[in-house]
């Protein structure tokens, strides 16, 4: 007898083998998932499945370079403030809540600081003062994780 | 001065309560000893205890036991009282609740495998949350989600499919009591 059949759902299934009604567990094995299950089970699966291939490009590498070196690579855990000497100064870069920007700069323009917090695979140049910053995905290593 | 002793009594309802919260306790100790390879991953068997319960004594019996379950399995494995019980404890309070609404359901359309799903998605979400704003909350946890609910998707199937099992098996002591 189908599930949906029996009236009381749950309790009438339960009692069923009580009630003398020989069935081998086997077949009835199908009958245990029920119709608003499969519907759960599937958006179960669908939600998982998207959330697997949804899965955000993460931007936590930081790199931070001084006349065409890499001053720092690092990431956006900590939050920090990083002095880079350069030939007019110093550039305060500032991590600070998982994001990075040019805090201060001496360049004439302020053209990086006014940039702001860097989106993902955004990049930073402060040209007169050499420095720049990438904002970059992160290629995972064993230093960081 | 005459010893005066304090009596507690016992209902059925209680020592049943007891009993039931035992078994989670055991199958909590048990899934300890498991040796999994990713922390923050493992089978949740004592909800199996959790939902019969809820299916077969109601709500309240079920809230009981879960309860009693965390406490006491955490007393027993010396967690009380540290992030791994506050995560438990949020996980099962949450699970709770959904329970409570999900057993409204037209039963003739949610079994128990749907319901453990449920309580199983919660759990994990409501885990991932308090880790995300209390625990840690300079780390994203984005990268483990999918992980984290695949691994309750399977976990949820499993033990809802033990579930009814066990609830579609013949019930003896079930029998006994409908003929007292």
């Amino acid at each position: 007898m189908p599930f949906w059949r029996s009236q009381g759902g749950i309790s009438a299934s339960a009692n069923a083998g009580a009630a003398g009604v020989k069935r081998s567990g086997r077949s009835q094995a199908v009958h245990w998932i029920y119709p608003g299950d499969w519907l759960i089970l599937s958006a179960g699966l669908a939600l998982v499945a998207g959330l697997f291939l949804r899965t955000p490009a993460v931007a936590d590498r930081v790199t931070i370079k001084q006349s065409g070196h890499t001053f720092l690579e690092t990431g956006l855990r900590l939050d920090r403030l990083v002095a880079v000497p350069g030939p007019l100064g110093t550039t305060q870069v500032e991590i600070h809540g998982g994001r990075v920007r040019i805090k201060a700069d001496p360049s004439p323009r302020q053209l990086c600081v006014k940039q702001g917090w860097l989106q993902a695979g955004e990049a930073a140049v402060c040209l007169p003062n050499r420095v720049s910053v990438e904002l970059g995905r992160a290629a995972y290593d064993s230093l960081n994780y | 001065m005459t010893a005066s002793t304090i009596e507690l009594r016992a209902s059925l309802e209680d020592r049943r309560i007891a009993a039931l919260a035992a078994a989670g306790i055991g199958l909590t100790l048990a899934e300890a000893a498991i040796p999994l390879p990713i922390p923050g991953i493992k089978p949740g068997l004592a909800n199996i205890v959790t939902l019969l319960v809820l299916y077969r004594f109601g709500w309240g019996a079920a809230a009981w036991v879960s309860l009693l379950r965390i406490v006491a399995g955490a007393l027993f494995l010396g967690t009380f009282l540290t992030p791994t019980f506050v995560l438990s404890l949020t996980g099962g309070l949450a699970s709770l609740l959904v329970l409570a609404a999900a057993i409204r359901l037209p039963q003739a359309w949610f079994g128990p495998v749907g319901l453990s799903l449920l309580a199983a998605f919660v759990h994990i979400a409501t885990q991932l949350a308090v880790v995300d704003v209390w625990l840690m909350p300079h780390v994203s946890l984005q990268g483990l989600l999918p992980w984290f609910l695949a691994a309750a998707w399977l976990t949820g199937l499993a033990n809802g499919l033990v579930v009814a099992r066990t609830m579609n098996l013949p019930q003896p002591e079930c029998r006994r009591e409908v003929a007292a």
